[in-house]
């Protein structure tokens, strides 16, 4: 179990050219970060950024190919030295729990933090997302007690589309603080992510709805998310890709249950 | 539930000669608490460090283990397969009479001289630290470059004194410093020994198992400091693809 209290998504873009890849986001500096994943794509769908329409490089392409991250904390330390990610260790937009579960708790010194990678073949630029889970102000005492719940159903009508949570939800969530946002689909994987805004300055900026669907043991739970549901969306980023399928595959209803 | 907090780790061979199997005589387990067991089926591990064939039908067998003291069967004719649900282990947190325990084997197959594998996960004393919990930790990488059968790891110093929360085996193809790394189908075959102060936490144990980051449930080591100088690393062959390099991730306590 992860309690999340802040996310970010940020793409990133590998040239096979190179094979070091710096951290030097303004989106990682000054945040206290409990662990950083690499996220890839499934064969046979898309999947895009959670800010174009750029494809997220899939797993069928990554087969054998390396990247390991290296994180120097703001004390010059070492804090983590080539973690590997590969076909065992990338999140994937499917949900499956194939990662490592891992807290650092540091500010990084995104100067000399990298990954470093090696692309053996092709010379087509890798895009994955890397996953940034932070804190920026204490947690609220966690209980896992469920105090109640409420689903809803969403439907895209488009491969690209942001759908505003207040429309879904109404008010029917005023004041609850939540815990928990589980994400289904008939239809796996989740080509979604969930952009969260709160009163109170924890911020799930693009989660994977995949990530929202894995239970159990490495499933994710949030540091009482008080969210503002004026600025929160639900932004549908992909298709299916089966040669013959038809549209109600990739315009499948999306479950999303809400803990509280 | 997650699984417990373990400091050792043994791979039993235990020779099947008739339907009722006894444990061999194992003093590195005499007086310790057992926390969890598990058993390793022929797909996982064919041969056993001693190159003996692993049994195939496990389904048949069953568990019994005696109170070390009290002579009280602890567990009773338990389905061995039960003792390790994709990496769910049951926590039997005893010390057990191994004299006295005992596997029997009701199926048809001919397992006479195979051998049943099992890991005892517990708890040593020599190896554990005690832990704080506020989740600081860091990651280090272990590569070792196998060059025959047998090979210790070098002087670490960055492992010196670290406390390790989790091992990984991460399967890339590359490593870090460029090195050809040993594939996934070639580690059912090798078994790592891990000793701290002449005493041996981790004994003939596969290194498969740390192969478990899509596992719900991962072992969890109980802040295990390991001499390196006395750790080894023991491959049944060694061809071209065998003496490659291994690559291990690890979970390091950090808390000051």
């Amino acid at each position: 179990m992860r309690i999340v209290q802040n996310f970010t998504s940020i793409p990133l873009d590998f040239d096979p050219a190179d094979r070091r890849l710096p951290l030097k986001f303004d989106d990682l500096e000054n945040k206290k970060i409990q662990a950083l994943y690499l996220l890839a794509s499934i064969p046979d769908v898309t999947i895009f950024s959670p800010y174009n329409e750029k494809e997220i490089t899939d797993m069928g392409i990554l087969g054998v190919e390396d990247f390991y991250l290296n994180f120097v904390d703001i004390n010059g330390n070492d804090v983590v030295k080539n973690l590997c990610f590969n076909m065992n260790n990338f999140m994937f937009i499917a949900g499956e729990p194939q990662f490592i579960e891992y807290d650092i708790n540091r500010l990084m010194d995104i100067y000399k933090s990298y990954i470093q990678y090696m692309i053996n073949t092709g010379e087509h630029i890798r895009r994955l997302l890397l996953n940034v889970f932070y804190q920026n102000q204490n947690y609220l005492p966690f209980s896992d007690e469920v105090n109640g719940t409420v689903q809803f159903q969403i439907t895209p009508t488009a491969n690209y589309q942001d759908i505003l949570l207040k429309d879904i939800v109404a008010n029917k969530l005023e004041g609850k603080r939540i815990k928990r946002i589980i994400a289904k689909t008939d239809y796996m994987p989740l080509l979604s992510y969930l952009d969260l805004h709160t009163f109170s300055g924890r911020r799930i900026e693009n989660i994977p709805t995949g990530l929202l669907s894995v239970s159990g043991q490495k499933s994710i739970w949030f540091d009482q998310l008080d969210i503002d549901w004026d600025k929160s969306f639900f932004r549908q980023r992909g298709a299916h890709s089966y040669e013959g399928e038809n549209e109600e595959m990739f315009n499948t209803t999306i479950t999303l249950t809400f803990i509280y | 539930m997650e699984n417990k907090l373990v400091s050792g780790i043994f791979g039993m061979e235990i020779i099947v000669r008739g339907k009722k199997i006894l444990f061999p005589d194992t003093p590195q387990l005499k007086n310790k608490r057992i926390k969890h067991i598990e058993i390793l089926n022929s797909t996982v591990l064919p041969k056993t460090h001693n190159n003996v064939t692993v049994v195939t039908d496990t389904a048949n067998m069953y568990l019994t283990l005696v109170n070390y003291g009290s002579s009280t069967e602890i567990i009773q004719e338990l389905n061995v397969p039960a003792l390790n649900v994709n990496g769910d282990r049951l926590f039997i947190n005893k010390i057990i009479d191994f004299a006295k325990s005992y596997i029997t084997y009701t199926g048809s197959e001919n397992q006479t001289d195979k051998a049943v594998f099992l890991l005892f996960y517990y708890d040593e004393p020599a190896a554990w630290s005690v832990i704080n919990a506020n989740n600081k930790t860091v990651i280090k990488s272990l590569e070792l470059k196998l060059a025959q059968k047998k090979t210790y790891f070098p002087f670490n110093q960055e492992f010196l004194n670290r406390k390790i929360l989790s091992l990984y085996l991460m399967l890339p193809q590359i490593s870090p410093l460029g090195a050809d790394m040993v594939q996934s189908n070639h580690i059912n075959n090798k078994f790592i020994t891990l000793s701290r102060k002449n005493v041996e936490f981790m004994s003939n144990v596969p290194i498969s198992i740390f192969d478990q980051s899509d596992n719900y449930y991962q072992i969890r080591l109980q802040g295990v400091i390991i001499d390196f100088q006395k750790s080894y690393i023991y491959s049944l062959t060694e061809t071209a693809d065998d003496l490659k390099t291994i690559l291990f991730n690890a979970i390091i306590d950090d808390n000051k």
